[in-house]
């Protein structure tokens, strides 16, 4: 039997259980399977579907769950103002120029009830609002601004008329909290933040720089000493009734110019419209015949290529002299025998004349090229003027010997007697502060260090000699040397620009300042401390003004320029251990 | 046992999700009172920078102050008595020929 069950081939004999089909069952599932209109494959679409919805959005929400919160970095935006121009700050990272954050006032005519009273009410506050923009801007009913650039009280008053239809609109602009004191250098910016002049505008992409945006931009100017130069400027043109004045201040050696003044000048938070003449940078922009000043280079020169030394003395002087149709002369009767710094020291045209001659017309024409007097400035502002067309004529050498018939700023006046006494080394003026590894030897040497202390002597001995046109700026402790230049103003022979470069201290030469005045006239009322004597004068030359001007500001600044004070060390220090 | 870890991964999840978001408020809290902190030293500064200028000084000290500040002359410091006595000589001198000057 049980063989017989085994080799039945219907019968599996490892099976342990067994089941019985319900066939009548299975045909209804089948059936209805048949007759159903959803079939499994859509089924499994369907799953499929909201498969990758739970995916996408399990992705999604990890995604979300670690990014930042949008909101919360779009508050923190918004809480943080970002100026959109860089801070301008001096040398002592005292600020000169920032961006704030301003209003504009502007009008949603639909928003506004009562027309009549907002008039009235603008009328009221604000008379300088015209009546008829107002009206007209009214009826079309479309936004307009009311009043541009607000200030904080005209805020306030909008404010304060409780209108709803008033809206402030933001906007960023610069201020600058010295007001006029960097008119001339800082520039301005337009309304769209961009620079229109000055520093501003020279370095417009440095200041708009995203990157820096939060580190300053520095100069080179100092705003005491800017302060303490301005004020005795403005002193100035009150004493001598000048049209203008003007000065520099530069670091002989670096050309780093800590003051920079032309008068007179404005306040640059407010935006007006100057067009006169007067308010040019009379430093940079400014073309004049500087005068005498010149005849440091043609004395230098001649000593620099050994033609003469300080005590070589230059015979037969003549008083006057014929050139082409010129008359050439001196102001004063001076010896027909003068040593080469008495030239200088005495300021004789006629006897720098006679040595210009001795260096010729070759030599002289490539000391001015390289002392760069004829060449637009390479300086940090676009307002630089370029000097006149220079042709080397018949005449022309001799007039150039002692500073006539030929033009150059101010500033570029300064870089060269700055290049002539620091050892000889060109300098340019910069308005960046200058790397710690500036070494000026770097520079190109156009004339010898001998020279150049030569020269510093007869500097010195201009502002020390009894016959020295500049004994005004004889400051106790700074050892101030320099030279005078009282030149006319071309077509204009009544009117006056001196001048005068000082270099302090002579002994080794750290600061080049140089003080210039438009048309000053005699001050009867100074009394001047003349060598120890008090005394009231009717002159109008340079040693009688720009120099008297400059004592001034030399006795005011140097303390703050803490100079390596050799001359008080001497007098004092030295005399006690003695 | 898998069950278990999975809910307690999820409880745990939300109660860190939780935590972080009241941290990331109070962050924002703290954010907001710098950067309000912030602008206020940015504008204190400008007011700073604007009222200690020279010129705003200078003004204030002619409003309020009843000493009048003069800067002191290097030739003014003297090393010895000696010295003042002989260097006053010389200004006295100087006087007198003021005086005969005026005459």
């Amino acid at each position: 039997m049980k063989k017989k069950f085994r080799n039945n081939k219907f019968i599996n004999s490892d099976q342990k259980s067994f089941f019985f089909e319900d066939y009548v069952e299975t045909n209804q599932k089948q059936k209805k399977k048949l007759k159903s209109s959803i079939s499994e494959d859509r089924i499994y679409i369907l799953f499929f579907f909201f498969l990758s919805l739970i995916t996408i959005f399990t992705i999604k929400v990890f995604f979300i769950s670690i990014q930042e919160p949008e909101n919360i970095s779009n508050k923190k935006r918004n809480l943080n103002f970002l100026p959109v121009r860089r801070d301008i700050v001096d040398r002592n990272d005292i600020l000169i120029s920032r961006n704030i954050k301003a209003y504009h006032a502007g009008v949603y005519p639909n928003l506004i009830k009562d027309k009549k009273k907002f008039l009235l009410n603008i009328k009221y506050n604000f008379p300088g609002i015209s009546q008829t923009y107002l009206k007209s801007n009214l009826e079309k009913n479309k936004f307009f601004y009311l009043k541009k650039r607000l200030t904080d009280v005209q805020k306030t008053k909008f404010w304060q008329m409780g209108e709803k239809g008033i809206s402030f609109e933001s906007y960023q602009t610069r201020i600058y909290p010295h007001a006029d004191l960097y008119s001339h250098i800082l520039g301005q910016i337009d309304d769209n933040n961009y620079g229109v002049s000055g520093v501003e505008k020279y370095f417009d992409n440095e200041l708009t720089n995203i990157k820096k945006i939060k580190e300053p931009l520095k100069l080179t100017l100092d705003t005491n000493i800017q302060y303490l130069i301005k004020k005795e400027l403005l002193k100035s043109i009150d004493d001598f009734r000048a049209l203008g004045a003007a000065a520099l201040l530069m670091d002989s050696n670096t050309g780093e110019v800590l003051s920079l003044i032309s008068l007179p000048d404005y306040n640059i938070n407010l935006r007006n419209d100057i067009s006169s003449h007067n308010y040019t940078n009379k430093i940079t922009k400014g073309i004049f015949e500087l005068g005498s000043v010149f005849k440091t280079f043609t004395i230098a020169l001649a000593l620099d290529e050994n033609i003469i030394n300080p005590k070589t003395i230059i015979n037969n002087i003549p008083n006057k002299i014929k050139c082409s149709k010129y008359s050439i002369s001196d102001i004063k009767v001076f010896p027909t025998s003068m040593s080469a710094e008495d030239i200088l020291i005495r300021s004789s045209n006629i006897g720098t004349l006679t040595i210009a001659k001795k260096i010729g017309k070759e030599k002289y024409k490539k000391f001015i090229n390289k002392l760069k007097l004829l060449q637009t400035p390479k300086f940090e502002l676009d307002e630089v003027g370029t000097p006149l067309d220079f042709k080397w004529n018949k005449c022309k050498l001799e007039t150039i010997s002692y500073g006539h018939g030929i033009t150059t700023t101010p500033l570029q006046a300064a870089a060269a007697y700055a290049t002539i006494t620091n050892g000889g080394y060109t300098t340019r003026p910069t308005l960046r502060k200058v790397s710690s590894n500036f070494n000026i030897k770097d520079n190109e040497q156009i004339i010898s260090a001998k020279t150049s202390q030569e020269i510093n002597s007869i500097l010195r001995k201009v502002v020390t000699d009894k016959r020295g046109t500049a004994s005004l700026a004889n400051i106790f402790g700074y050892e101030v040397g320099g030279k005078t230049g009282t030149a006319q103003k071309y077509n204009r022979p009544k009117e006056n620009i001196n001048t005068f470069i000082s270099i302090f201290p002579t002994h080794k030469p750290k600061y080049v300042l140089l003080v210039m005045l438009d048309d000053p006239k005699p001050a009867k009322h100074l009394v001047y401390n003349y060598r120890g004597q008090y005394i009231k004068v009717n002159r109008n030359e340079a040693g009688w003004n720009s120099v008297y001007v400059a004592g001034k500001i030399i006795e005011k600044i140097g303390p703050i320029l803490a100079i390596n004070n050799e001359e008080v060390y001497r007098a004092h220090v030295v005399k006690k251990l003695n | 046992m898998s069950l278990t870890i999975f809910s307690l991964l999820m409880v745990l999840t939300s109660i860190i999700k939780t935590e972080t978001r009241k941290i990331e408020k109070s962050i924002l809290f703290f954010e907001k009172n710098i950067a309000l902190m912030q602008n206020n030293l940015y504008e204190a500064q400008l007011d700073y920078y604007y009222l200690s200028s020279p010129e705003s000084i200078y003004k204030k000290i002619q409003t309020y102050s009843d000493q009048e500040y003069e800067s002191i002359k290097l030739s003014a410091v003297y090393s010895s008595i000696d010295h003042f006595l002989k260097e006053q000589k010389k200004i006295s001198k100087s006087f007198l020929n003021e005086k005969k000057i005026q005459k």
